[in-house]
């Protein structure tokens, strides 16, 4: 009797477990459907502005804008010192002793912004063609006008990507334009600020030959410059932003001392 | 025969180094030849650079002069006419390439370079008319150049007093004013009033009519607009710390626990330096939110690691590298090794250490101890800075001062021995003879010795000298393992820098004393027969000439002293490398032709591979001693 009142009694305790899981799985679900809602109707019934190129766009820049950074600004470097494995690009340059370097990509800001706009074009074709797609899907007529490109310009606190083409939207006689500015985006960086010290280093690296680095640090607490000479005289330099911890590296060969004396 | 045989050796020995140096002269005059080219891109990618005419890529310009003076590589200014930067030394062509504007002046000493006072808000900025426009054009605001002030800190002071204060609007939906702390030139009611005496205001019991003003901050009880104090705080962009903010959003005086409720705090403007805790970082403070980068603070979000401050959710933030036991902007050497009075080891480095922002960042000085550091002291504050070390004419100077003139140069006075302009080799000083201005006291040597990178060379010659013995003349020898491309600095006591191989420093150690004897007829107190020293060296060298032979003792203090001057020199000789492990490659030394230290020379010609920053001295090959010997 006693061993049949205490089966019952765990089948009991047993089913109203499964009860209060059951309770808390519903919550669950029902505090991350509160949570997520507005992902999930973009994701469900998507307005025509979730669904333009621009949503895509920072997937297809970032990536090159940091292998560019990487490596002195240039996406396959020529001229390059060869660092922890990677080609790191001479912004200004001397293959001699004693001598200030030659600056060989004086306008660091414009030639970062060619190589991520070469680099990153094949991805932004496919982001803006994936927007059409994904336009056509929901029952609208899609009509270009210009080269499905896009315009890379770096500027303080921001990476501006502008379309060079607008769109006409058309569904039920209905016409939506689209203009290059709507589609125009903002991606959040410092590489500006970067790119603008790098470019005061090379100014520095090719008069004197060399940078005090704690002159920057001092004046931008949010920078950090790091100067790594190599045994060639080369010297890898490493600028990074300390709140987004975006990084430019790249080698300068200044003012090189032989081991003992060279004679030119 | 064997004088017949000497001489074979001697017109053998001869011609090969006839051969040499013609090789040398060759090699020099192709090199000269080749080297003088400019080419307009190399084959490695590089622009414009002087370089053999081999490393010239055809499809571009060279031509047999420097780049300077060509037209295609000769270095000017590129501007960014966009940017409004400026970039030195920048060839024609590449900065064509780069859409840049390109301007005849490789220091960009030209009008659109010149920069001068961009004021943009209470900010300063010492920058070109041109960039000074495009910054305002970021900041959508109006470019202020000021062409008169010509230098950065005047720039930035006469930004920051730009008048800054309450802009009072009227707001008739409310009836009682709004107002917003900002510049003059952008507060839309500034020319509308400016009342300074605010008590005039309390007295009458009225609100401030519309208007701008300087110094006074929204929450001004006499000011009577909608904004108050509250126990709020904020950080603001570009500054170090942490301040107020009235019920508006606008900023108010720097965060001070002991002010929340002075009105007169929240009346007027008070400057940093009129703030609680200014010289000092601040950091950690509940009560005072004065942080200052240069003294180590900045302000930031507070949290458990950072502490709580008493009002408000910022506070100053330490900078300084605890576990360093540095604080923030401090700089100090570190080296790899023992350095110093001529003692540096082979591979190590100097190295520049700095605390910032909390992390210790390490900067390595130049490689081959071509760069020393070196530090000071400011109170409790040491600042480091890595600069050349200057070793390259140490062995020029005959003069004790001159050698140790800290301020030219970088060398040290070893006294005993010194370069002999007659012998051509490093001699023992004798202080029983005076010694001429010729002939000095002692030896000028690198007090930091220099490295080189020793097991790259190809090209070897010996230097050594040949070794010959006869029953009344010992010879010994200490070689420095030479492997220059000439001979011709060998043990001259003297090295041009503007002539000299790298590894001709090494040869300068190498060193050869002949001993002499003679035999002495004594008649008293009976007939006897003694041998006595017959030449300098052997009263200079040996400590008992009547032992008729060369001690072990005395050769060995020879090579041993010798073996000090080598390492001394640079990467020569038998030494410690950096990681402490002592080889003897690098030196050899010979009593007549049996080695009595050292294991450089022929031996180990084989070990020549012996590389690298964990290797060890000089490279060796004297092979050239043990054929010499043999023969």
């Amino acid at each position: 009797m006693k061993k049949e009142r205490k089966k019952r009694g765990i089948s009991t305790s047993k089913r109203s477990q499964i009860t209060i899981f059951v309770i808390l799985a519903i919550l669950i679900v029902g505090i991350l459907i509160f949570l997520f809602y507005p992902s999930i109707q973009k994701w469900i019934n998507p307005t025509i502005g979730d669904m333009l190129p621009n949503n895509c766009i920072e997937k297809a820049v970032k990536p090159s804008l940091a292998l560019a950074m990487s490596q002195g600004g240039t996406i396959k470097p020529e001229l390059y010192f060869m660092y922890n494995n990677d080609t790191i690009d001479y912004l200004c340059y001397t293959s001699q002793w004693y001598r200030t370097c030659t600056m060989q990509i004086p306008l660091l800001k414009q030639h970062i912004e060619n190589e991520v706009q070469k680099d990153s074009q094949q991805k932004i074709t496919g982001c803006i063609e994936d927007s059409i797609s994904r336009l056509e899907s929901k029952g609208y007529t899609v009509v270009t006008d210009g080269s499905k490109t896009a315009t890379i310009i770096l500027k303080p606190d921001n990476i501006v990507v502008s379309f060079n083409f607008s769109m006409k939207l058309i569904r039920d006689e209905v016409t939506t334009p689209i203009d290059t500015n709507s589609l125009e985006t903002k991606i959040k960086s410092k590489a500006y600020d970067i790119i603008m010290i790098a470019s005061s280093i090379q100014n520095f690296e090719a008069r004197y030959g060399d940078t005090n680095t704690e002159t920057y640090m001092g004046f931008y607490p949010n920078i950090k410059v790091e100067k790594l000479t190599q045994s060639d005289g080369s010297k890898i330099y490493i600028i990074t932003e300390r709140n987004t911890k975006e990084t430019l590296i790249f080698a300068v060969r200044s003012l090189a001392w032989p081991p003992g004396i060279a004679v030119e | 025969m064997i004088n017949k045989k000497q001489k074979q050796f001697k017109l053998k020995l001869f011609l090969l180094a006839s051969a040499l140096l013609f090789s040398v002269f060759l090699l020099n005059f192709i090199f000269a030849q080749d080297v003088n080219y400019c080419c307009e891109k190399t084959t490695s990618g590089a622009w414009c650079q002087n370089a053999p005419q081999s490393e010239c890529d055809s499809a571009f310009l060279s031509s047999p002069t420097a780049c300077e003076s060509t037209s295609y590589c000769k270095p000017g200014c590129c501007f960014d006419s966009l940017e409004g930067i400026c970039m030195e030394s920048t060839p024609q062509r590449v900065c064509g390439d780069s859409d840049g504007t390109w301007l005849d002046s490789e220091t960009c000493d030209i009008t659109p370079c010149n920069p001068g006072c961009c004021i943009l808000g209470d900010q300063g900025a010492f920058v070109s008319l041109t960039r000074c426009k495009q910054l305002a054009g970021f900041y959508g605001l109006d470019a202020d150049f000021r062409t008169t002030i010509t230098d950065e800190l005047t720039c930035i002071a006469t930004a920051q007093a730009a008048d800054k204060g309450a802009c009072v609007v009227d707001n008739p939906l409310t009836g009682v004013p709004d107002c917003t702390f900002t510049l003059r030139e952008e507060c839309p009611s500034a020319a509308q009033a400016e009342i300074t005496n605010l008590s005039y205001l309390k007295t009458y019991n009225k609100s401030a009519p519309a208007g701008f003003y300087n110094n006074i901050l929204c929450s001004a009880e006499e000011l009577g607009t909608i904004c108050a104090p509250t126990q709020k705080t904020t950080l603001v962009e570009g500054k170090d710390e942490v301040y107020f903010v009235d019920s508006c959003g606008n900023i108010a005086n720097i965060y001070d626990a002991s002010k929340i409720n002075d009105k007169e705090y929240w009346k007027i403007v008070f400057r940093k330096e009129e703030s609680c805790g200014y010289g000092d970082s601040n950091a950690g403070s509940k009560t005072c939110g004065n942080c200052d980068y240069f003294y180590g603070s900045i302000g930031k979000s507070a949290s458990l690691g950072t502490g709580y401050p008493d009002y408000g959710d910022y506070i100053c933030y330490g900078l300084d590298c605890k576990d360093a036991g540095k604080k923030h902007g401090e700089s100090w050497c570190v080296t790899d090794s023992p350095t110093g009075n001529g003692e540096d080891t082979v591979g190590s480095r100097y190295f520049k250490q700095i605390c910032v922002f909390n992390e210790v960042i390490t900067e390595p000085c130049a490689d081959y101890r071509n760069q020393k550091c070196i530090e000071g002291q400011f109170g409790t504050y040491t600042e480091a800075a890595c600069r050349a070390n200057r070793w390259q004419d140490c062995v020029q100077q005959v003069d004790q001062d001159d050698c140790e003139n800290a301020d030219i140069r970088d060398c040290m006075w070893m006294p005993g021995y010194y370069f002999s302009s007659v012998s051509g080799q490093i001699e023992k000083s004798n202080n029983d003879t005076e010694v001429g201005a010729l002939t000095p006291t002692g030896l000028c040597v690198p007090l930091n010795p220099p490295g080189y990178n020793f097991w790259t060379s190809a090209v070897l010659t010996s230097t050594s000298q040949t070794l010959t013995s006869s029953s009344t003349t010992g010879n010994f020898s200490a070689t420095t393992p030479a492997f220059s491309a000439t001979t011709s600095a060998f043990g001259s006591g003297y090295v041009d820098p503007t002539t000299a191989s790298v590894t001709d420093m090494c040869a300068l150690g190498n060193t050869k004393a002949v001993i002499k004897w003679k035999k002495v007829e004594k008649l008293w107190p009976f007939k006897s027969e003694e041998w006595q020293c017959d030449n300098e060296e052997c009263t200079k060298y040996i400590s008992d000439p009547s032992a008729e032979t060369i001690t072990d003792a005395d050769a060995q203090k020879f090579a041993s002293d010798m073996n000090e001057i080598c390492y001394r020199l640079g990467d020569c000789g038998g030494y410690v490398n950096w990681l402490g492990a002592y080889t003897e490659d690098g030196f050899a030394a010979y009593l007549d032709s049996k080695r009595i230290a050292g294991s450089g020379g022929a031996e180990i010609i084989e070990a020549a591979s012996t590389t690298g920053t964990t290797g060890t001295t000089g490279n060796v090959v004297v092979n050239l001693v043990k054929k010499i010997a043999e023969k």
